[in-house]
């Protein structure tokens, strides 16, 4: 016994504020008593799952594999990939003829090698890992696997997953162990573990000789601890609550934190003033993001995308969004060319209207509604201040802008191009289409039923 | 283990510790927790009582059986039936049908272990799972590769599973015919007797669903003609499956059915707990029975103490209350038993299962998610809520949503701007982080594509219920007042 309680209370040290969870599995992988045969694990990514399942296992020396669902894209690799990994485990304790094992496609094939192999153990123990993100999964993989350990007798399944749900095992009983998330003081007592120095190049002697690395290091923990409190409060709480975008946070933001102080400005006690002179950093909410477009850090605004298109398709992309998004019954009010006064009037009682009782649904905010092609060359002919030029060949432009995803083609995909009954949807953002009509002198805003703001 | 490995380990261990991580008062409390538990198990259990403990613990984790309880007449019923099919050849099918966890199972394995111990040769058992063996292919060649096993049929390549579908139907009808019906064997030696087969076909109703039933068809065509004698027992949780069968199978079931309820009363729930903890000395084996007989009496203390155990209310109202009342589901009940048994070190006390409990039930609802949220997501997800109701439609958008936290986040700014307060927690987050939470909220399943144009979605949560779920403090007030008013 004596040997297991020192194993749990190491890894007690390496993963902190995990005693409860590391206590179960230590009794459930407990060398002297039989396990259940099947477990599952549940938490939200970054609470420790993997890892410690990993850590228990290898220190209770009970023969195992570990099956990772996200290294499987189909449902038959996961077969195969359990039985591999099983078989790797199996041939380091005992001989294995390998030749019986040759093809595993299916849940009962691999029910069936594993009896067989299985047959001389002890115990086994199998995890899956993410399992319930395994892609082209048969409908009963889940509790097929949950009754291999009832099939076979010395195996034991782990599941390891993020979010239990009640129907997926359709059994009754099975133990689940919870992974919480960390909380805030969780989160931060572990990043306090490991605390980045400030003075990365070594602590410069001749300036200051009383300054040792012993009060470096102290330095280097007091101001990461706050730092981490700052960081919680103003970015991670909001948007990046799991340990592990916790930690990416404040490793973005650490070597420009303590920028300042490396450079002299500020004294390492100092926070006060250094958080106020650091403050827009923790306002920038660029870090939560992950982006391999790397940004610019001085430029705060982002530049709008535009494209540099032809004229006539500039015209074509913009009726498109303005057919898509404005109602046909408010065509009339917008696109008659001959009464624009009269335009004016009605469309100031449109918008108006009567007060209903209930909130309409900003149609801007909807997805963009498909059109028929006649409508949005009618709604191109009425918004050209010129009439269209013969040589202006409109449906050339319309394929390549089709082509460049501008416009996509809704409906059957595969339906016939020149089927007048064929609809098109515009496929670009509002700021786009604004940008793109103030290029050629178009103010969308004013061919709107809705007002975009 | 020999001793040197083990010293070693410790002492790696050891070093471990002590070149190993910062003291910190988590380690230190998690250090204190573990000592303290050391210390109380300073005074080793015996060899005894690790042995009635891992015969209980594995009675808990359902690898031993445990004893049927109230299902006598169930018992009955189905021990006839086989012991008819093997002891006079008459073949029979049934069905077994009870909710998850309610013994079908068990009750099937007492009756076979019965009929082994008094004609252990003259039957095969085969089991199919609707789980596992998925088409009627499989589950043919599972039967073929099951009762191959059993007859030590040569696998060659002539006749064994390699061959096409077809091929092994054949064979196994032929395996499982009549002699007399089989061409070229009439010359079969008259007084033969045959072996009976038992097929147990766990999730019964999925079998119903493969293509044409050919396999519930042929099989239950053998049980039902003068063939060798087999008995098909199929087990389900559902009450209509002869619903689910075609008008040729359903006419070849004998419809004989075994019902089997879930516990009764309080009384006999209890019961169903007591049988699991407690070891009868019929359930032993012979060299344990040698080695709890050496110190006698440790059998009785302990079953006198689970049965004090069961009677005590605190421990009724902690473990068996709830479960009763709700599901009155038994492997619930003996999971949760589980873990405060493994860590016994004297006989099972109240004060063990009482006090420090870790019930290992899986949470009831995704509502159990929303304490663990960012602030952004909530404040999403209330969003989406109300629009639900506001627009009183179901499908949703992100931008919608969206467009929805921003007002209402722009008018707690004015407010509290307005009331000369800092603006906390109000801070209008961009549209590119809002994409990222509402990613997060989608793939924990609180918001549900319905698929269509535009990305439209179902909120899974009702705004009412997002306060309670939370919890106290987790919203803050401007959050609950969103919930609150619309």
């Amino acid at each position: 016994m004596l040997p297991d309680e020192l194993l749990l209370e190491t890894l007690v040290g390496q993963f902190p504020c995990r005693e409860s969870q590391i206590q179960i599995l230590g009794t459930f992988f407990n060398p002297s008593f039989p396990t259940p045969p099947c477990v599952v694990l549940h938490g939200l990514e970054a609470t420790g799952k993997s890892s410690i399942t990993k850590s228990i296992l290898k220190s209770s020396e009970i023969p195992h594999a570990i099956v990772d669902s996200r290294e499987c894209i189909t449902g038959r690799q996961l077969m195969e990939r359990a039985l591999a990994s099983c078989l790797d485990a199996i041939s380091d304790i005992e001989d294995v003829d390998l030749s019986a094992f040759w093809r595993c496609e299916n849940l009962s094939a691999l029910q069936v090698h594993l009896e067989l192999l299985l047959q001389n153990q002890k115990r086994f123990i199998l995890v899956f890992d993410g399992i319930d993100k395994q892609r082209e999964a048969s409908p009963t993989l889940l509790p097929a696997l949950a009754r291999f350990g009832e099939i076979i007798p010395c195996l034991s399944i782990v599941f390891i997953i993020s979010v239990p749900s009640p129907r997926s095992f359709h059994t009754a009983g099975i133990p689940h162990v919870h992974f919480p998330p960390y909380t805030r003081d969780e989160c931060i007592r572990i990043l306090s573990l490991s605390p980045p120095q400030i003075f990365e190049d070594g602590i410069d002697n001749e300036v200051n000789p009383d300054y040792d690395e012993e009060k470096a290091a102290e330095d280097d923990a007091f101001v990461w601890s706050r730092f981490c409190n700052i960081v919680w409060e103003s970015l991670a709480s909001n948007a990046a609550c799991n340990l592990a975008s916790f930690r990416a946070v404040c490793d973005k933001l650490w070597r420009p934190f303590v920028a300042p102080i490396v450079k002299g400005d500020f004294g390492t006690r100092n926070l006060p003033r250094l958080v106020v002179h650091t403050k827009p950093l923790f306002q920038n909410e660029d870090v939560l993001m992950n982006s391999i477009v790397r940004r610019d850090p001085t430029k705060t605004t982002k530049p709008i995308i535009t494209h540099e298109l032809p004229f006539h398709s500039k015209w074509v992309l913009c009726a498109a969004y303005l057919a898509s998004y404005n109602p046909p019954r408010h065509d009339q009010i917008f696109f008659m060319k001959a009464s624009e006064k009269k335009r004016k009037k009605k469309g100031g009682d449109g918008a108006r209207g009567k007060a209903s009782k209930h909130r309409k649904i900003p149609r801007s905010l909807l997805a963009p509604s498909p059109i028929p092609l006649d409508r949005l060359l009618a709604v191109l002919h009425s918004i050209l201040p010129h009439s269209l030029p013969q040589n202006a060949d409109i449906l050339t432009q319309l394929a390549t802008l089709s082509s460049l995803r501008l416009l996509q083609r809704a409906g059957v995909a595969g339906s016939d191009v020149l089927d007048p009954a064929c609809k098109w949807r515009v496929n670009c953002g509002w700021d786009y289409v604004v940008a793109l009509g103030r290029s050629i002198g178009l103010e969308m805003r004013d061919y709107l039923a809705s007002g975009q703001d | 283990m020999p001793a040197t490995p083990r010293s070693a380990k410790r002492r790696r261990v050891e070093d471990d510790i002590a070149n190993g991580q910062l003291p910190t008062e988590s380690n230190r409390s998690a250090k204190r927790l573990i000592t303290t538990s050391l210390k109380s198990t300073s005074k080793e259990p015996s060899v005894e009582f690790n042995l009635l403990k891992s015969i209980v613990l594995s009675k808990l984790s359902s690898r031993r059986p445990i004893p049927l309880t109230n299902l006598s007449s169930e018992h009955a019923k189905v021990h006839t039936l086989i012991s008819a099919t093997v002891q006079s050849g008459e073949s029979n099918s049934m069905l077994l049908i009870g909710a998850r966890g309610s013994g079908k199972t068990t009750l099937i394995n007492a009756a076979l272990l019965d009929l082994s111990r008094s004609s252990k040769d003259h039957f095969h058992t085969v089991r199919l799972n609707g789980f596992v063996q998925t088409d009627d292919k499989l589950a043919l060649r599972e039967i073929w590769r099951q009762l191959g096993r059993e007859m030590e049929i040569e696998d060659d390549a002539e006749n064994g599973p390699g061959k096409s579908y077809a091929d092994t139907l054949t064979m196994l009808l032929a395996l499982l015919s009549h002699p007399d019906e089989l061409p070229g064997q009439a010359d079969a030696p008259e007084n033969q007797v045959a072996k009976s087969v038992i097929f147990i076909m766990d999730e019964f109703d999925l079998f119903a669903t493969h293509p044409r039933q050919t396999l519930l068809y042929n099989l239950l065509d053998i049980a039902q003609s003068r063939k060798a004698p087999i008995a098909v027992l199929g087990l389900t949780t559902r009450i209509d499956v002869t619903e689910a069968l075609e008008k040729r199978v359903k006419s070849r079931f004998s419809h004989r059915y075994v019902h089997l309820p879930l516990p009764k009363g309080l009384g006999q729930f209890v019961e169903v707990g007591k049988a699991a903890m407690t070891i009868k000395s019929d359930e032993l084996t012979f060299e344990e029975n040698a080695v709890l007989s050496k110190k006698g009496g440790i059998l009785e203390k302990w079953n006198k103490a689970v049965g004090q155990l069961f009677t005590d209310v605190a421990f009724q109202r902690k473990y068996i209350s709830s479960i009763y009342h709700t599901t009155k589901s038994i492997p619930t009940l003996v999971s949760d038993l589980l873990i405060p048994t493994s860590s016994l070190t004297t006989l099972p006390e109240v004060k063990h299962y009482v006090q420090n409990i870790v019930l290992l039930t899986p949470p009831d609802s995704n509502l159990s998610l929303l304490p663990s949220l960012s602030s952004l997501a909530l404040s999403l997800l209330i969003s989406a809520a109300r629009l639900t109701i506001i627009h009183s439609t179901e499908s949703l958008n992100f931008n919608l949503a969206y467009g929805e936290y921003v007002s209402l986040a722009s008018k707690a700014r004015i407010n509290s701007a307005a009331a000369g307060q800092l603006a906390s927690g109000a801070r209008l987050w961009g549209k590119e982080i809002a994409r990222k939470e509402w990613e997060a909220l989608r793939s924990l399943g609180l918001i549900i594509q319905t698929g269509g144009v535009g990305e439209m979605c179902r909120v899974d949560v009702a705004l009412e219920e997002i306060p309670g779920a939370a919890g106290e403090g987790v919203l803050g007030k401007v959050r609950e007042k969103w919930c609150k008013q619309i």
